[in-house]
């Protein structure tokens, strides 16, 4: 009775998983079902539960075979390598403070008609600073760790210049700057509120995952780093 | 050893080891066995998940089919994983133990373990 429904199920799970286990894994729950170990609901919650564990280690394991490519220095003349860094890390630009700093702002002025007009043009002066101090990073990390300000392809050692000699989380300064800026800018309830999300956003990730993570990775010069300069907020 | 102890992945992969470090066993075998000493029914999805991912570290590996079951066995890396993380675990609950003022338990004779093997 059960049979077809797990089938379908077993569908769920990554080929390869399905193709070693898949009859295995489908006789032991009919077994089970059968001696009254699980009820046909349980079984089935099980079974699609390890499926998505199964799919989550399959996709994690392919983004990561992809950052690893995209991180390798290719072969060719001397100006290669140095080219594919600034075609990272601008593509980082477009892709990640282009979409948070630029368009979904964007979508927030213009969600009820036109693009309100500018009401204090002395902010644009908040935002160029900020611009300007997410430049001056992201030079920093190309040209001291040869990577972008992606986790997923950052750099290969603790970077400690440029403006991170004073605070350890620039960029998102600067993001925030550049959000707070445009909500002046236009007079903008509702990006100032966007700017507070995204610092909540930025306090949890940087607290919960980088610190962790560079931890991990740099561990002696990274906690060493960590003891010298701020989080967020520079020693005048 | 409570519900709450077992928890997590690794765990999961503790216990088939400790299992299969009797004899070799066919999924139904291991589910039964872990349900008597560890006290958790293990379903067959979550079982197969933690066995997938042990044959691929080379813990556990899978034997010829024997009447359209596949029994598993434990290999020598798997033993010695299975060695070190579990004197880890005994050194830690003796300093736990003995912070609380209770004596570390002492390990139960072999003969009231149940004789590992095939399902009743």
């Amino acid at each position: 009775m059960s049979r077809r429904w797990m089938r379908w199920l077993l569908l769920l799970y990554p080929r390869a998983w399905r193709d070693r286990y898949g009859r295995e894994v489908l006789s032991l729950t009919e077994e089970m079902i059968r001696a009254g170990d699980a009820s046909p609901l349980r079984a089935a919650l099980d079974l699609i539960a390890v499926a998505l564990l199964e799919r989550a280690r399959v996709l994690v394991a392919r983004l990561r075979s992809a950052c690893a490519w995209s991180g390798r220095t290719p072969n060719g003349p001397a100006w290669v390598a140095p080219a594919w860094l600034v075609i990272r890390n601008l593509v980082f630009t477009v892709v990640v403070p282009g979409l948070g700093g630029v368009w979904l702002p964007w979508r927030l002025l213009t969600s009820h008609g036109r693009l309100p007009s500018p009401v204090s043009w002395e902010a644009l002066a908040v935002i160029a600073a900020g611009a300007a101090v997410y430049v001056w990073c992201v030079w920093n990390f190309a040209a001291v760790g040869q990577g972008t300000p992606g986790p997923w392809d950052a750099p290969s050692r603790v970077v400690a210049a440029g403006p991170y000699r004073w605070v350890r989380n620039p960029i998102y300064i600067a993001a925030l700057a550049v959000v707070t800026g445009e909500a002046w800018l236009f007079g903008s309830l509702r990006l100032l509120a966007y700017a507070g999300l995204m610092a909540v956003f930025f306090h949890l990730f940087v607290t919960g995952y980088e610190e962790r993570t560079l931890s991990r990775r740099f561990g002696r010069s990274y906690l060493a780093y960590r003891r010298a300069v701020p989080r967020w907020i520079p020693h005048v | 050893m409570t519900r709450d102890s077992i928890r997590g992945s690794s765990d999961r992969g503790i216990l088939i080891l400790t299992s299969l470090a009797g004899s070799p066993k066919h999924g139904y075998a291991l589910v039964k066995d872990i349900e008597d000493f560890a006290g958790v029914t293990l379903g067959a999805g979550t079982l197969y998940g933690a066995l997938a991912t042990l044959e691929k570290a080379g813990l556990v590996e899978g034997l010829p089919e024997e009447d359209r079951r596949r029994p598993y066995q434990i290999t020598p890396s798997g033993r010695e994983h299975l060695r070190e993380r579990l004197s880890e675990a005994a050194r830690i609950a003796g300093i736990g133990l003995r912070r609380m003022g209770i004596a570390p338990v002492q390990p139960a004779p072999a003969a009231v373990i149940p004789a590992a093997g095939a399902p009743s």
